[in-house]
């Protein structure tokens, strides 16, 4: 059975903050600062259609342990790859923060909220839209990220390349 | 206006104009001379199972509909609405009992024909029949199936499919003949990616291994640092195994070789390719041996294909059970789409090495794919530059031999002999069609 979880307005506080310091991290590009952010068994997950259920039957673009979050960071940036030539620069807005109405047992919390990011690249800037489905495990004071599931609105659309996480 | 009789000239023994990639009026005539006239793959009819199961794409610049009809044939539609020439089936896939036009109400069966048309008062005297075909979803002109792969010809005038293919029917039957069930699926949508350049970079791409080591050196690198920061003993991860053979030797691949077919098709491996050395998945070899015993199953694992690429639609991996579909959309835009296989009959384990490799390597967001994307775009960069004409291709030029089973011309892996092929063929579709090339 789904739990029932209600926060307090401290706790919610501290959520966004945790969801801003990872956006901030990826803006930045510091991938290994955000690696820090998940658990050991964290993944990241945009998948390529709206209702996708598994990442293992069907196609996603990304679905990522941290073994792939560490070969990526060390990837990103690399001398020796032709599509890293060029800055990577982001800018991320996340708002409507709330908590799903079904949350997982496995994880204290599942935050959903809706997001704005641009990534600049290649003298191009390409506008994402679409949910963050953050599963949230405490971490002393803080959190770990064990899930971050991406829904862009364009899941199921042509794609452009992607440098780093949205 | 480009001339059709100079499109010879732009193809050389060992080089090609670089207009062929940059002149937009080349690629309209590409798309009436190869796309319009080559067979080009549709898709696979595991996509529509059910009658009235539809899906919509395109055979150059021509909207198409692949649909399943009340007796079980799959039939391929022009999408356009036989009176103003609106596109009838608007989404991607679906079901419906027939097409109805959403803009004057033209109803049709799901064999094309028309069977309604709203006030038709106002057409008699007018010579208007409703059985003419002119005012049908006229079927495309030329349509095959092998083994649920559907191609489809916008001319009549084609080779037949079976002489098209030659070869390549090992490819396609041996992605099939991996099934323990000896039948594959399409499982779930595919990956859409936009290049910004010109389709048949793409294309040489799939059968370039000059470039895996130098384009694609970086994730290599990447995996192996992080590898070397691990404890001892640490066992490989199946990540690890997909990436690792992009970083193989020049050796390693001319071993692999590369054999050019009829119509500008072509295949590097054969016996091994970078996916030889996977690990075995559990209760796979054992589903397999109990459908064809021990022999058979042998017989169909020792194939093993790199990209086998049938000119000029689509590249198929038999060992990995993916495909990249090649939909031209402009003289520098093309979209690639990757499609995956489930194998009837195999260990779910079976699908999820084909998903996990696919997101490594085929992934708009991968460490691979973008290279690639990065390198084609860089060839229109700087082939605008007026110092120079024409793009080489003369590796390997003289050292071809013919091939030892199923005909065509073999060479050394890292040879360009797979180009050369395609810009014969090329030049011979733009100059006398499909059935000469």
């Amino acid at each position: 059975m789904p739990k029932s979880v209600t926060l307090s307005v401290d706790e919610y506080a501290a959520i966004t903050e945790f969801l801003y310091r990872e956006a901030m991290c990826l803006d930045d590009a510091r991938l290994e600062d955000w690696m820090g952010l998940y658990s050991d068994e964290g993944v990241y997950w945009m998948p390529a259609h709206p209702d996708q259920i598994c990442p293992d039957t069907e196609i996603s673009v990304l679905y990522e342990n941290k073994l792939l979050m560490d070969i990526r960071r060390r990837n990103f940036g690399h001398a020796l790859a032709p599509s890293m030539e060029y800055p990577v620069r982001g800018s991320r807005i996340l708002g409507n923060t709330h908590l799903v109405g079904n949350q997982p047992e496995n994880s204290a919390v599942r935050v959903s909220s809706s997001f704005h990011a641009q990534l600049y690249y290649r003298e191009e800037i390409t506008h994402f839209a679409g949910k963050y489905t953050h599963d949230l495990v405490r971490d002393g004071e803080s959190f770990k990220i064990a899930q971050k599931r991406v829904d862009l609105i364009n899941a199921d659309g042509i794609q452009r390349n992607l440098l780093i996480y949205i | 206006m480009a001339d059709l009789n100079k499109m010879a000239d732009l193809v050389e023994e060992n080089r090609v104009h670089k207009s062929v990639y940059l002149d937009p009026e080349i690629f309209a005539l590409e798309m009436e001379h190869i796309w319009g006239k080559a067979w080009v793959f549709v898709g696979h009819d595991s996509q529509i199972p059910n009658t009235g199961d539809f899906y919509t794409t395109d055979i150059g610049r021509s909207p198409v509909v692949m649909v399943r009809a009340k007796d079980g044939a799959v039939h391929v539609l022009h999408n356009r609405c036989g009176h103003k020439g609106a596109k009838v089936a608007g989404k991607k896939c679906g079901n419906t009992a027939g097409f109805r036009c959403p803009y004057h109400g033209w109803s049709y069966k799901l064999d094309g024909s028309l069977i309604g048309v709203p006030n038709r008062k106002g057409y008699s005297d007018t010579g208007f029949d409703i059985k003419d075909p002119q005012f049908s979803m006229t079927k495309v002109a030329s349509v095959a199936n092998v083994r649920g792969f559907v191609f489809a010809s916008l001319s009549v005038d084609v080779p037949s499919i079976e002489d098209f293919l030659g070869d390549t029917i090992r490819t396609i039957n041996n992605v099939a003949d991996r099934a323990p069930e000896g039948e594959i699926e399409i499982v779930g949508s595919p990956l859409r990616y936009e290049h910004d350049s010109n389709w048949k970079m793409f294309v040489e791409n799939l059968n370039d291994s000059m470039h895996p080591m130098v384009a694609h050196a970086s994730v290599g690198s990447a995996a192996k640092s992080y590898l070397a920061d691990q404890p001892e003993g640490t066992v490989y991860p199946r990540e690890a195994e997909i990436i690792f053979p992009f970083g193989s030797s020049y050796e390693f691949f001319d071993k692999m070789g590369v054999t050019a077919l009829k119509y500008g098709h072509s295949y590097m491996g054969g016996q091994a390719s970078i996916h030889t050395g996977y690990s075995d998945i559990p209760g796979y070899m054992e589903a397999m041996e109990a459908s064809y015993g021990t022999e058979r199953t042998g017989e169909i694992l020792s194939q093993n294909r790199h990209n086998t690429i049938i000119y000029p639609s689509f590249t198929l991996k038999d060992a990995i059970q993916a495909m990249r579909v090649v939909r031209p959309v402009s003289v520098d835009n093309t979209v690639i789409e990757t499609w995956h296989f489930r194998l009837k009959g195999a260990p779910d384990e079976m699908l999820k090495r084909t998903i996990t490799y696919s997101r490594l390597i085929n992934s708009n967001a991968s460490m691979v794919g973008p290279d690639d994307w990065d390198c084609y775009r860089r060839m229109h960069e700087g082939l605008t530059s007026s110092s120079a004409e024409w793009v080489d291709m003369r590796r390997g030029l003289g050292e071809e031999a013919e091939a030892v089973d199923g005909g065509g011309e073999r060479s050394f892996g890292t040879s360009d002999i797979s180009f050369r092929n395609q810009y014969r063929v090329w030049a011979k579709y733009m100059k006398t069609g499909a059935k000469n090339a």
